[in-house]
């Protein structure tokens, strides 16, 4: 007979089992019975009838979860608020790094964060960018170890609550507007002057255009590859519009955001500064990167908005999203 | 059948398993022993439910358990406690009107 399955079996079970005191007592008395069900039902103890006895005990994680009723990590009353707090919290700490970035200044709220400077080699977007994610998923995390140790407290703890009118914050269903023909319309009107421009010029990024002369404000490949990034989002752009028609789910959405995300992603890497050409008396560089930083800034929260609206209706499959 | 059962039983079972296990319990029994007899009495009852269950009864005092060594084996022995056997007689008193506004309304039904 090989104790060991049956080991095996009670470590996985400890495994899942979050419990302090009473966890040694438990799994006494699961090898207890196991041992005795086996003897009696089998007539000794066996590697096999072991195995069968533990089957029927089931998986330790249900056992586990079983033993836990009751126990919360995180109060589900306290859901509105993890995300309103989070909201609250990545606005100042954002508007920080903003802050930080543009004035060149370090700044050091001990334990709390810190925001360095990137040395002045790296473009301020490239600052603001990075730190976008990052500071979303510290305030998130921080948010959570805060109600953690609120709903571990167990007192009755009344939270502020700030009034913000934010569909993802309620159950209320998300609104969809529903879409029309006619703006579809528009919207393929102008993908093909888009791809017609594309076509007879090789660019969608003109420095000046005249009836001799049409120069592009990037060299030809750049260019090229600019135009095709921003014809393929405007097309995922169209053909989201036009899912709209058939379905409702917020899958489609989440898909365009992160597509669109990666090309701006892609973008931004790309040493676009270089395949610049000269104009005397505009700043192209820094109008360039605003613009960029600005659409990326646009892309990456409508992404995290898709992100959390899918989350949202997982977690109450009620509010699914409606057409206005 | 679109429903699930199964989770309406379970629901349901919850106050009922508590009421059966506290009158198992009027002499000292340990889990095993109280599987048996249950199943004896016509009701299965989860041996991995019956466990959290027997464990939260005692966190709340309506039972007590000690460890006895018994055919060569450490066992946990419970029984009911004196707060246990008070809530015992208002949840079957509570039990015995409910089932009493079923069977009425069910005859109602009946017509």
């Amino acid at each position: 007979m090989d104790n060991k399955i049956l080991e095996d079996y009670l470590k996985e079970i400890d495994h899942y089992l979050a419990l302090k005191e009473e966890k040694d007592e438990i799994l006494n008395e699961i090898k207890s019975h196991i041992l005795e069900k086996t003897e009696y039902e089998a007539g000794k103890i066996t590697d096999d009838a072991l195995k069968a006895t533990i089957k029927k005990y089931g998986n330790p994680k249900i056992i586990a979860e079983k033993y836990m009723e009751g126990y919360q990590i995180i109060s589900p009353v306290y859901k509105k608020y993890l995300f309103l707090y989070t909201g609250l919290l990545f606005i100042i700490h954002y508007g920080l790094v903003v802050f930080s970035a543009f004035s060149n200044y370090e700044m050091v709220f001990f334990p709390f964060f810190y925001i360095p400077i990137m040395g002045t080699h790296s473009p301020v977007w490239n600052q603001l960018i990075l730190y976008l994610p990052m500071t979303f998923f510290y305030d998130f995390g921080f948010v959570c170890l805060f109600l953690y140790f609120i709903t571990q407290n167990k007192k009755e703890i009344r939270l502020p609550w700030f009034e913000i009118n934010l569909n993802l914050l309620t159950r209320k269903p998300v609104k969809v507007k529903k879409p029309k023909r006619h703006i579809l319309g528009l919207l393929v009107s102008g993908f093909i002057i888009v791809l017609f421009v594309y076509i007879r010029y090789k660019t969608l990024f003109f420095l000046s255009i005249g009836p001799g002369k049409t120069t592009s404000l990037f060299n030809p490949s750049v260019s090229r590859w600019l135009s095709l990034s921003v014809i393929f989002i405007y097309f995922m752009e169209i053909m989201y519009y036009m899912s709209r028609f058939f379905t409702k789910s917020s899958w489609v959405k989440l898909t365009k955001d992160g597509l669109i995300l990666i090309i701006l992603w892609l973008i931004i890497n790309y040493p676009i500064e270089d395949a610049l050409v000269d104009f005397p008396y505009i700043d192209l560089k820094t109008i360039g990167t605003f613009i960029l930083l600005f659409l990326t800034m646009m892309a990456t929260i409508n992404f995290i908005k898709s992100l959390i609206e899918i989350l949202c209706l997982r977690k109450n499959p009620g509010s699914k999203s409606i057409h206005k | 059948m679109d429903f699930d059962v199964g989770k309406f039983e379970t629901e349901m079972n919850r106050g009922f398993l508590q009421i059966l296990v506290l009158l198992c319990l009027e002499e000292s029994m340990y889990g095993y022993k109280m599987l048996s007899t249950i199943l004896k009495i016509g009701y299965k009852i989860e041996e991995n439910t019956l466990y959290p269950l027997l464990r939260r009864l005692e966190s709340k005092g309506l039972i007590s358990s000690k460890w006895e060594v018994s055919e060569n084996r450490p066992k946990k022995f419970y029984k009911i406690t004196g707060k246990g056997k008070a809530l015992r007689k208002n949840l079957l008193k509570i039990w015995k009107n409910q089932n009493e506004i079923i069977n009425n309304l069910m005859e109602v039904n009946d017509g």
